[in-house]
């Protein structure tokens, strides 16, 4: 087991939040079984302050995991120095069997917690709270992917070793090996950007009829495209190297930290397009403003991935 | 306009339970004036502290103005209060680094009024409450019974419906006492509800209460 002070910093969080989230999920569900809008009794005057409880820590635990989420990056980015073989986060999150899938659970995690959030942010905005049983379902069920997240990680960390000689970026996202991602490496680059644009032209489609199932399907699609082009053509523009296609550098200062906004304007953008629609549908609420702020964010990561392209093409006279 | 439906109140300490009211049951009409009598720790201000949104029953309804205040979370009962309720304290509570003007200002802040307005109101109740002439000066510098006239301006400055007083005169001689009772009776004529909780005999015999409602160990005996 490899222990330095940033995988120490994630741990004793993992654990604050274990013990915290189980206390949300037990009054969660306490909740979800006895709440009665009604009842002048002392049961249901008990779920009022406890629904304050509740609310507290998830929205504290949420305000933490999404720096978390970069620190846990960042943790990875710093151990790559001391891996054999690594040469940024992708090697390191690459060294241990299940790494993507922690990755993956780390984003769904930050959806759903996301999620919850917008529909707290509904349900008390009302003084009837009415989504209350919703909401405290859906953390009983987000709850599960929640500790399987923290048990991965913990798995993680303590699988992590540094004798252990692994694949760098350089291998990792490339056709030519046989890595868990070189599957992607099947598909023509200019059909996948052709998709890319397609679905953000859907996007805007959606947007300009005010369709919410044109929309969310759309954001799907654009999430899932923005991705793999992002590995597979925008990062070569990114780096100007052709050969060169890894998500994780673009976090590195060395291209002035760009994966971070990048990121950031991307999962945003797809976050509002997704589960804003989603829960305005739910509550008949702030649709436009869902959209408004999706469309947003979802441009500004399209003209900034269009924008290293098109100036690389203008400084060269080529395309990589 | 202010209706309490079996309304138990406890408070719970890991060494004891203390029952601050014991099924209460009560009806107060717009515009009527009731007195909450009883010794120290009867009841009174959990009483008032309830209708206000202060805090909330252990078991029963409190219903304000066609509102359930007891099941309305804190940001909504804050509203409700601000507009609805205006609160006067035995001490005061004033800012006594404040002037007489800006701590009477305090409840309209939130408002979002244009300043005129604002300006309008503030000068209605300090006259209304003979305070004018010590507008800027500072609380900490007012006498007892100056303080009360402040804070009898602060609870009236957001124009509301019902006037809550907890132990109004317990700081009070007994010319400044007069005085605020007469205040209470001209906001009576107005049409303001009027609760106030004491254990002042000069409150007892006056014409224009309505009802009065004696406690004794968190229970209704009258």
């Amino acid at each position: 087991m490899t222990l330095t002070p940033e995988i120490i910093a994630i741990l004793m969080l993992d654990g604050l939040f274990l013990f915290f989230s189980s206390i949300a999920f037990v009054l969660s569900l306490k909740l979800y079984w006895y709440w009665d809008r009604d009842a002048t009794s002392l049961l249901q005057y008990r779920l009022e302050k406890e629904s304050y409880l509740v609310g507290l820590i998830i929205k504290y635990i949420f305000m933490l995991k999404v720096p978390l989420f970069l620190f846990f990056i960042y943790t990875c980015d710093t151990l790559s120095g001391i891996i054999t073989g690594a040469m940024c986060a992708a090697g390191v999150v690459n060294s241990v069997d299940f790494g993507l899938f922690l990755l993956l659970f780390k984003l769904l995690n930050l959806y759903l917690f996301g999620f919850w959030l917008l529909l707290h942010v509904r349900d008390v905005e009302s003084e009837l709270q009415p989504y209350i049983r919703q909401k405290s379902l859906f953390f009983g069920i987000a709850f599960f992917f929640f500790v399987a997240e923290i048990v991965l990680e913990i798995l993680f960390f303590t699988s992590l070793n540094i004798s252990k000689i692994v694949s760098c970026c350089g291998t990792l996202f490339s056709a030519s090996t046989q890595s868990s991602l070189s599957f992607l490496f099947l598909m023509e680059n200019w059909m996948i950007v052709s998709f890319f644009y397609a679905s953000f032209v859907l996007m805007l489609v959606g947007f300009m009829v005010k369709n919410s199932a044109v929309y969310l399907f759309s954001n799907l699609l654009f999430l899932f495209f923005a991705i793999v082009s992002l590995i597979l053509f925008f990062s070569t523009y990114v780096y100007e190297l052709p050969t060169h296609h890894c998500p994780f550098c673009l976090l590195q200062s060395d291209y002035y930290g760009v994966g971070y906004f990048l990121y950031a304007t991307l999962f945003l953008g797809t976050f509002y397009g997704i589960c804003g629609v989603v829960i305005s549908t739910l509550t008949q609420g702030f649709i436009l403003r869902a959209m408004r702020l999706s469309i947003f964010f979802n441009s500004v990561y399209v003209l900034i991935v269009s924008a290293y392209v098109v100036v690389y093409f203008l400084k060269n006279g080529v395309w990589l | 306009m202010i209706v309490l439906k079996n309304v138990y109140k406890c408070y719970e300490t890991e060494a004891q339970r203390i029952d601050a009211l014991r099924d209460i049951s009560l009806h107060v009409k717009a515009g009527e004036c009731v007195l909450l009598k009883g010794a120290s720790g009867s009841g009174k201000s959990t009483i008032l502290s309830l209708i206000a949104g202060l805090s909330k029953p252990t078991t029963g309804d409190v219903v304000v103005d066609g509102k359930r205040i007891s099941k309305l979370m804190e940001p909504f009962s804050a509203h409700f209060r601000r507009e609805n309720i205006g609160f006067i304290f035995q001490r005061y509570h004033l800012i006594p680094t404040l002037s007489v003007r800006d701590n009477i200002a305090l409840p309209l802040i939130p408002e979002n009024l244009t300043a005129q307005v604002m300006e309008k109101r503030i000068q209605e109740v300090m006259q209304l409450c003979a305070i004018s002439h010590k507008a800027s000066a500072l609380c900490r510098h007012l006498s007892g019974g100056e303080q009360q006239r402040v804070a009898i301006a602060r609870a009236l400055v957001n124009e509301p419906k019902i006037i809550i007083a907890d132990e109004p005169t317990a700081n009070l001689d007994a010319v400044l006492s007069e005085q605020f009772i007469e205040t209470m009776h001209d906001l009576k004529k107005r049409g303001v509800t009027l609760l106030i909780a004491t254990h002042d005999s000069q409150f007892f015999n006056l014409p224009f209460v309505d009802q009065q409602i004696e406690l004794k160990n968190g229970v209704m005996i009258s």
